[in-house]
C-alpha cells in the first residue's frame, strides 16, 4: 500500500498483507476490531485472530 | 429537585414523555453533530429517566449541592442520553444540545467534568464502577445519606477492573451504592455472548455478594420500585441487570449493531423522528 490515507485503514490493510507471507503473526483485539481495521485480518485468518475483550 | 409522591398512572405518564422526548434530543443531536453512540443512549433513556426525574435528589440550580446523589455514567459514551436528562432538567438549555461533539462546546463528545450535573469524566471503560465505589465511601466517611447510581454498560463488564470494584463494593458493606447494567446484549464488534460471554451474569454478581435484581430496563415502574426496594437493603451494594433493546424506539435502529457509534442520515434521521413523534 503506497500513497496517502487514513492511518488506521493503512495499519489494517498492512496488517492483512503481512498476514499472507508470515505464520508468526497473532493480532489481539478487545471489541474494537472494527474500529482499529484488525477485522480483515481477523476475516481471512480466523484461527491467527483473538478476541480478548 | 424531588419527587417523592407514590407513583402514580399520572406521573408514570409524565415520565414516559420525559422518556420520549429525550430519545428525540437523542436523535437530534447526533444528527446534528453527524457522530455518537445512538444505539447505547436509547437503551439507557428510561433508566436516566427514572433516576433524574423520579429517584434522585438533585438540584440543577446548585450542581454541587452537598447533599445531591451522584450519577456515574460508566458507559460514557452513551452521554447524549444523560446530557438530554441534564438539559430537560435545567442544568443548561435545551438549546445547547445541538452543539454536541463541536469545537470548545459544553458537551463533549464523552463526559467531561466542564459539563454542568457532570460528577467526572468517564468513558473510558471499566472505570466508573470503582470510582462509584470510592464516592460511596467516602460519602459514608462523611456521614452523609446521599445515593451514589452508576450506569454501566454489559460490554464494559469484561473489563478487569469492574470485578475489582465488584469485590471491593460488597466488602465494604456499600448499602448507599445502586449500581445498573444496561443489558442491551450487544457491544461494538457484535453480541456479547460471542465476544466475550457474561453468562451466567446475575449468579455471578451474586456470587460477589451484591444484591441482585433483574428487570425489564424499559418499564418505568419496575426501574423505580426495584431501586426502592433496593435502598431497604442497607448493608450490601445493589446490582440491576436491566434488560434492554439496543436503540430502543428507533425501528430500524433497534437489536442493530450497526447504530452502536454511527449517527443517522437525512432520511433515517426523518423516520426517526417520525417514529418518536407519535410515541409523544
Amino acid at each position: 500500500m503506497t500513497g496517502f490515507g487514513v492511518p488506521r485503514d493503512a495499519y489494517g490493510e498492512i496488517l492483512s498483507e503481512l498476514g499472507e507471507t508470515r505464520k508468526d503473526i497473532v493480532v489481539l483485539d478487545a471489541d474494537l476490531s472494527s474500529s482499529t481495521k484488525t477485522s480483515s485480518f481477523g476475516k481471512k485468518f480466523l484461527t491467527d485472530s483473538l478476541m480478548l475483550a | 429537585m424531588n419527587t417523592k409522591e407514590t407513583l402514580n398512572d399520572s406521573i408514570l405518564n409524565d415520565l414516559k414523555k420525559i422518556s420520549n422526548a429525550i430519545r428525540k434530543d437523542i436523535i437530534e443531536m447526533i444528527y446534528s453533530a453527524k457522530s455518537g453512540h445512538p444505539g447505547g443512549s436509547l437503551s439507557s433513556a428510561d433508566i436516566v429517566t427514572a433516576l433524574y426525574f423520579h429517584i434522585m435528589n438533585h438540584n440543577p440550580k446548585d450542581p454541587f449541592w452537598a447533599g445531591r446523589d451522584r450519577f456515574i455514567l460508566s458507559k460514557g459514551h452513551a452521554c447524549p442520553s444523560l446530557y438530554a436528562a441534564l438539559a430537560e432538567s435545567g442544568y443548561f438549555d435545551v438549546s445547547e444540545l445541538k452543539n454536541l461533539r463541536k469545537p470548545k462546546c459544553l458537551l463533549q463528545g464523552h463526559p467531561c467534568t466542564m459539563t454542568p450535573g457532570i460528577e467526572i469524566s468517564t468513558g473510558s471503560l471499566g472505570q466508573g464502577l470503582s470510582i462509584a465505589t470510592g464516592i460511596a465511601l467516602g460519602l459514608r466517611l462523611d456521614g452523609s445519606s446521599s445515593k451514589v447510581f452508576a450506569l454501566l454498560g454489559d460490554g464494559e463488564l469484561q473489563s478487569g477492573q469492574i470485578w475489582e470494584a465488584m469485590m471491593a463494593a460488597p466488602n465494604f458493606k456499600l448499602g448507599n451504592l445502586t449500581a445498573i447494567i444496561d443489558r442491551n446484549n450487544l457491544q461494538i464488534d457484535g453480541p456479547t455472548e460471542k465476544v466475550m460471554p457474561l453468562e451466567p451474569l446475575k449468579s455471578k454478581i451474586e456470587s460477589f455478594n451484591w444484591q441482585v435484581y433483574e428487570i425489564d430496563g424499559h418499564n418505568i415502574r419496575e426501574i423505580i420500585q426495584t431501586i426502592n426496594r433496593g435502598f431497604k437493603i442497607t448493608d450490601k451494594p445493589k446490582m440491576i441487570i436491566a434488560h434492554t433493546v439496543k436503540g430502543k424506539g428507533v425501528s430500524f435502529m433497534e437489536n442493530n449493531v450497526s447504530f452502536h457509534g454511527k449517527s443517522p442520515n437525512d432520511e433515517e434521521y426523518r423516520i426517526a423522528m417520525k417514529e418518536l413523534e407519535a410515541n409523544s
